[in-house]
């Protein structure tokens, strides 16, 4: 049976082959816009190198935090937190795998016997960041934990920056200045997608060495500083038990304070939140999402469904004889609606194939103001995955429902021996 | 002929309908866009007020970290030393100071200020109709930035020669002063204080970037040395920066370059210069937002053109093949190809006008709503007629375009064949 209905559709799609070509475009060009809203998306969410176990992680970005008086509730400060907080708040909890706090700054690189004056983006953090990242190490390895607790000026650096360096990837040992204070590269991996960006770097130190970074100000009672952190959890089925376990250690370390209280908005947030356009001050819900980037969604689908429409209606009017026929041998409306979907499913697969490739073919030429910055690598990972395959299919069948669905309906719907006839105007 | 098109229209609403959705729900969307991008343009191609061309920001640090009462101790004159170290380069054209002034960083400067002969009593209620953008700079930095007067003259140039404290926007003097000059009045920061401050030069409209509307601000002018060193004794190092304005386009190499052949210049005292950058790189990341949603823009209204691209050419070609016994009788009626093809063409022009008193009606709507920015553009007659002429304009061109393929279908007809359909 389906192969007589692909038969009759590949017959229909050479009979008008102007007509054909337009629905098959229409609708990749359609499914070619949806899909690289979708892979936006999922480039922001998806696991990949180097964030691998982003799906149960959990972020107090930088920002995230708010210092408010006790006595008077206008006094108030938002930014990010001290050391003391991480490790008082954070790195005690025991529900998660581990947990990382970390910064960012931007400091000039240089070998040791000349300056630079250009800026490389610099994270300061601890020795659990490269347990919840997966960094390959292309030589060398990360600083230890003994080495982040003595502050030991130790880095882990980017292969291109070593490159630039020491022109060579095997810099381990070899020592380099960070605006003027001396390192000694101690791994070399290589360069991060500006897409993974928490892990996203062109040096890595432990933020136990900058001075400004362990720096307590004891007018805000130590809070206020300059890290945010990362909490790994076992399964992301936990997140609620390291909220509650958080809120505990959080109003814990508030009735040790006379004059400050710390919070931390809506954090920690998942990915997703992230995705959503969360970020440490600020929560974007799922109702206001759904209700941005779904209206966003229906109207590419909307605009060429329309089209398509017209184009069906036209095609199935010009059949009310055949249709009529079927009907008057006993064919039930069902089998008709299915033989209509059917024949106009090829066309909405056709063209979805072509939009799918379109889609991988417009992102990277597009990714200069989709993702933020033009010189974000794309990796297969992060690109090639099954839910992507699944939800262009599942927009093909929705464009086609919508296309098909409605003039196979009213066709139905027509007496038999008005079908029969095929008299009237065609177009009427 | 408009009657009897719109009578083609109506007996064919069947297949119309959804075509005209199509054109009605793209005219209402590609209205909104147009107007957003005329506004962006419009804001984009105003006089910012200074030029960053050619423009850096040098970062300034310090060797080694001490108490703070030691730190400043000598730390302003050690400032003033690099400056005029820089400014002296013949690469340099200019070398100025400036505090929370660095073009398209936020800085969270504001202050009060009334004019002196203003009694208005500052209360809770109207300090933020009083509140200026405050920034701190030399005389050097107006030249760095190519500030202007009023009149288009260089700022720098003005300031040299009128005795002053403060620079202050055209804006701020209008709302201070109205039509009369305010160069050489004297401002307030509080209506009951005697402390006044003497307005040296008015500048042109300065805006905070490219696409937002005026910023009224006002420029504490520092003069001396002297007064430097006082300012980097109350506030920490980090909030003064150098700003630099090279003679001619540096790529990064000829700047990095540039600077390594400074060498020991770059350090004086307890200071050093620890990096430099592009005024242009901040530029670049601050409008990047605007820029990328105008792209997304660009590239949804191209969506939508393509589509109603395909809906016309789609709607009108399979007319033509259903309507070619009526084509036929009308050709041999007498009626020539170019009356057909214009009968073809009139039914998709009027099927487009019969959408603009929907897409008014909801213009209408989004306006009592007030959803259209009118903050940076009034909603005035010109705005009106560019983005809503520019999107009839490009519907009536893809309209045109769809249509052109199945008139020329019409064009090679014959009319005795098509009349064998009768």
């Amino acid at each position: 049976m389906i192969k007589q209905y692909l038969k009759q559709a590949i017959a229909m799609l050479r009979e008008n082959r102007l007509i054909s070509a337009i629905s098959v475009l229409g609708t990749a060009l359609s499914i070619a816009m949806i899909m690289v809203v979708v892979l936006v998306v999922q480039i922001q969410v998806a696991d990949y190198y180097p964030e691998n176990k982003r799906s149960r992680m959990l972020f107090v970005d930088p920002g995230g935090t708010e210092i408010r008086s006790v006595e008077n509730a206008q006094n108030w400060m938002h930014g990010s937190m001290s050391s003391e907080v991480v490790k008082s708040c954070f790195y005690r909890l025991e529900t998660p795998e581990a947990v990382s706090a970390y910064t960012v700054k931007g400091l000039p690189a240089s070998p040791m016997d000349r300056r630079y004056f250009t800026l490389y983006q610099v994270k300061l953090v601890d020795a659990r960041f490269w347990q919840i990242c997966s960094f390959r190490f292309l030589a060398g390895s990360a600083f230890s934990q003994a080495d982040f607790d003595s502050g030991i000026r130790n880095a882990v650096i980017s292969e291109s920056l070593a490159r630039t360096l020491f022109g060579d990837v095997q810099a381990v040992g070899k020592e380099f200045r960070l605006d003027l204070t001396p390192y000694r590269v101690c791994g070399v991996v290589p360069d991060v997608s500006k897409a993974a960006d928490m892990a996203y770097a062109d040096i890595w130190i432990p933020y136990t060495c900058d001075a400004d970074v362990m720096r307590l100000d004891p007018e805000y009672e130590n809070m206020p500083g300059f890290l945010g952190v990362v909490i790994l959890a076992h399964d992301a089925a936990d997140f609620p038990a390291i909220r509650a376990e958080l809120a505990q250690s959080i109003s814990q370390y508030n009735r040790t304070k006379r004059d400050y209280q710390i919070s931390f908005f809506q954090n920690p947030i998942t990915q997703w939140d992230k995705a959503r356009g969360s970020w440490a001050q600020s929560f974007v819900s799922w109702k206001r999402y759904v209700a941005e980037t779904g209206g966003l969604l229906l109207f590419l689908l909307l605009v060429p469904a329309l089209n398509l429409l017209g184009v069906t209606h036209s095609s199935i009017q010009k059949r009310q004889a055949e249709i009529g026929v079927r009907k008057a041998f006993g064919a039930t409306n069902r089998v008709i609606i299915q033989q209509i979907l059917c024949e106009n499913g090829v066309i909405s697969l056709l063209g979805g194939a072509i939009g799918f490739v379109l889609s991988f073919i417009a992102l990277p030429l597009c990714k200069g103001f989709l993702l933020g910055s033009s010189d974000t690598a794309l990796s297969g990972e992060m690109l090639f995955q099954p839910a992507a395959f699944l939800l262009a299919l599942l927009f093909c069948l929705v464009l086609n429902l919508l296309s098909a669905g409605l003039p196979a309906w009213w066709i139905t719907r027509k007496p038999i021996s008005d079908a029969l006839k095929n008299e009237e105007e065609i177009n009427k | 002929m408009i009657r009897h098109i719109l009578t083609l229209i109506w007996n064919q609403r069947r297949s119309n309908v959804w075509i005209f959705l199509e054109l009605l729900l793209v005219a209402a969307i590609l209205w909104v866009v147009t107007d957003a991008l005329v506004v962006d343009l419009y804001t984009y191609h105003r006089p910012l007020g200074l030029d960053t061309r050619n423009t850096y920001v040098v970062n300034i640090n310090r060797h080694v970290e001490t108490a703070d009462s030691l730190q400043r101790a000598g730390t302003g004159e050690d400032m003033l030393t690099l400056v005029s170290r820089l400014r002296q380069c013949p690469e340099v054209e200019a070398a100025g100071i400036g505090m929370w002034a660095c073009p398209y960083v936020p800085a969270n400067a504001y202050r009060v200020f009334v004019s002196e002969t203003d009694t208005t009593v500052i209360t809770e209620e109207n300090t933020m109709s009083n509140v200026y953008h405050y920034l701190i700079a030399d005389i050097p930095y107006f030249q760095v930035f190519h500030f202007q007067t009023k009149q288009g003259q260089p700022l720098a140039e003005e300031l040299r020669q009128h005795p002053g404290d403060l620079v202050i926007s055209a804006d701020v003097e209008q709302k201070f002063f109205g039509k009369e000059s305010g160069q050489g009045k004297r401002v307030k920061n509080d209506p009951s204080s005697t402390n006044t401050y003497r307005i040296a030069a008015v500048s042109s409209v300065i805006r905070y970037d490219d696409f937002t509307t005026d910023d009224p601000r006002l420029y504490r002018v520092v003069r001396t040395d002297q007064d430097w060193v006082k300012y980097m004794k109350s506030y920490d190092i980090s909030q003064f920066q150098c700003f630099l304005r090279m003679k001619k386009a540096y790529t990064e190499e000829e700047m990095e370059r540039f600077l390594q052949s400074q060498g020991e210049r770059l350090e004086a005292g307890n200071l050093y210069v620890s990096s430099v950058q592009s005024v242009c790189d901040f530029r670049d990341s601050a409008l990047k937002e605007k820029f990328d949603a105008q792209k997304k823009q660009i590239a949804l209204t191209a969506f939508m053109l393509v589509n109603i691209f395909f809906g016309i050419v789609g709607t009108f070609w399979l007319r033509t093949q259903s309507r070619r016994a009526e084509i036929g009788l009308r050709a041999a009626m007498g009626a020539s190809k170019r009356r057909l093809c214009g009968q073809l063409y009139g039914e998709g022009f009027w099927l487009l006008l019969l959408t603009v008193p929907f897409v008014l009606l909801i213009l209408l709507n989004l306006l009592a709503l007030d959803i259209p920015d009118t903050y940076r553009l009034a909603y005035t007659g010109w705005r009106f007629a560019l983005a809503f002429g520019g999107t009839y304009v490009l519907l009536g061109l893809m309209i045109y375009l769809g249509i052109s393929i199945p008139a020329k279908q019409i064009l090679r007809m014959n009319p005795a064949d098509t009349l064998h359909y009768e």
